[in-house]
């Protein structure tokens, strides 16, 4: 606790301290997220669409995400270096799963009164899809997100192991000389970032149900 | 490269069969440890409202906080070496296997218990015939959640001392010796990858025939 609430570890200027780290670990999650969403919606559209795509895509997702994400960072070690991919690639990879699984069941899952009422109204294919599906698909979609980010936060700790800094670099760099308190307040740090960005997910999934079984969706 | 990994196998220095049964130890004893916990935990608050609430919450909250974190957290209680990894990888796998039992039993049909009680079915006999068959499959589905997760964790165990193959992981980290760290990797990767299939074989093979088909949906859950 006392390097929690050390005021020297708050300062600015030492790229060390915990408010640098801890940007440098959301910076390193948002970019995550990111690059994961550009992958991940065009893929789950597609999957969405045509059925035959979904199990293979999947079946590749799930092999990946069983690895261990210790084992793929140290994979990726012997051909990318200590370098920001080396840590940026599996986190993308890990996210895939979770992410192309909602936008697929979101799409999907949605009651086919809804879509013949839309159709009765005279809605074209775009705007049934614009108007309807995605509104209904909308809190699905945000909880993988909403899954895919915890994760990412707690696996992003890794980045330090290949010098890429976030929170990582209290637990890893101290761990090793014997500082437990600076592990800890790494540790701390850690679960306070991931709980607080659950629950602020977790409401805007909510919101987004307008009402509707707001706690259905997993 | 793969002569580099058989040099460093056979090489009696690096302790790989030893190496090896202290992972699987570690693996084996919290997942078997965890499953035991889960399921009755998970019938003792299928029972009780209130407790339900409470476990509920709690395992939902289990899952937000990071892994590494956690193992961290109960360094200082706990110390270092073997059993504090192995409490943490075990508190680490109930939540999957108590939320499933739980959700399992609250799930099942109640005309499905009606019917059992009116063929004069004690107790007992519900629990066993009944509820126990109908709910095995979705426990599974917990357990392989859990045996994943906790053979994914073991290697970050050994920051805490636990050994197993995260000892060639952190020590090749911390000496940037590329070989030792794919030494550690690729073990851990093809176990993990076993377990699921393993996993995955043993839920299909446990769930009843008539409920294969409507039950496509629930696995769709992480």
């Amino acid at each position: 606790m006392q390097y929690l609430l050390s005021p020297y570890n708050y300062d600015l200027s030492d790229p060390e301290s915990i408010p640098n780290l801890f940007f440098q670990h959301l910076w390193l999650v948002g970019l995550t997220m990111l690059i994961s969403l550009i992958i991940a919606i065009p893929l789950g559209l597609l999957a969405a669409r045509y059925k035959g795509l979904y199990t293979p895509l999947i079946a590749v997702a799930d092999v990946l995400y069983t690895i261990p994400s210790i084992a793929m960072v140290a994979f990726l070690i012997a051909f990318t270096g200590l370098q920001l991919p080396t840590v940026l690639i599996p986190l993308i990879l890990y996210t895939q799963l979770v992410l192309i699984r909602n936008i697929v069941a979101g799409i999907n899952n949605i009651d086919p009164l809804l879509l013949e009422v839309g159709k009765g109204m005279g809605m074209n294919s775009f705007q049934l899809f614009l108007r309807v599906r995605l509104p209904l698909a909308l809190p699905t979609i945000v909880a993988g997100i909403r899954i895919a980010t915890v994760t990412t936060i707690g696996i992003a700790s890794l980045a330090s192991l290949v010098a890429q800094g976030g929170l990582g670099d209290l637990i890893f760099k101290n761990i090793a000389n014997g500082q437990l308190d600076a592990v800890v307040a790494g540790a701390i740090l850690l679960a306070a970032l991931a709980v607080i960005v659950d629950l602020l997910l977790l409401g805007l999934q909510v919101a987004l149900n307008r009402g509707r079984n707001a706690f259905a969706v997993s | 490269m793969i002569n580099d990994l058989w040099a460093f196998y056979s090489d009696p220095a690096n302790h790989f069969a030893s190496t090896s049964l202290a992972f699987l130890n570690l693996c084996l004893v919290a997942i078997v440890a965890a499953v035991a916990i889960g399921i009755l935990l998970g019938f003792a608050v299928s029972r009780n409202s209130i407790l339900a609430f409470v476990a509920i919450n709690a395992s939902g909250l289990m899952r937000a906080i990071p892994v590494i974190a956690f193992l961290i957290a109960v360094l200082p209680y706990l110390g270092v070496g073997f059993t504090p990894a192995v409490t943490a990888l075990i508190i680490l796998g109930i939540p999957p296997v108590l939320l499933n039992t739980y959700t399992g039993l609250r799930d099942i049909d109640g005309s499905i218990v009606d019917a059992a009680k009116g063929m004069g079915m004690t107790g007992w006999q519900i629990i066993t015939r009944v509820q126990f068959p109908l709910v095995l499959p979705i426990v599974a589905a917990g357990v392989r959640t859990a045996a994943i997760q906790i053979v994914a964790t073991a290697p970050l165990a050994a920051f805490i001392g636990a050994g197993g193959y995260g000892d060639y992981i952190v020590d090749g980290f911390y000496t940037l010796h590329t070989v030792e760290i794919l030494a550690g990797a690729l073990p851990v990767s093809i176990i993990a990858l076993l377990v699921e299939g393993g996993m995955s074989g043993l839920e299909r093979l446990l769930t009843p025939a008539g409920l294969y088909k409507s039950r496509s949906l629930e696995t769709a859950r992480v």
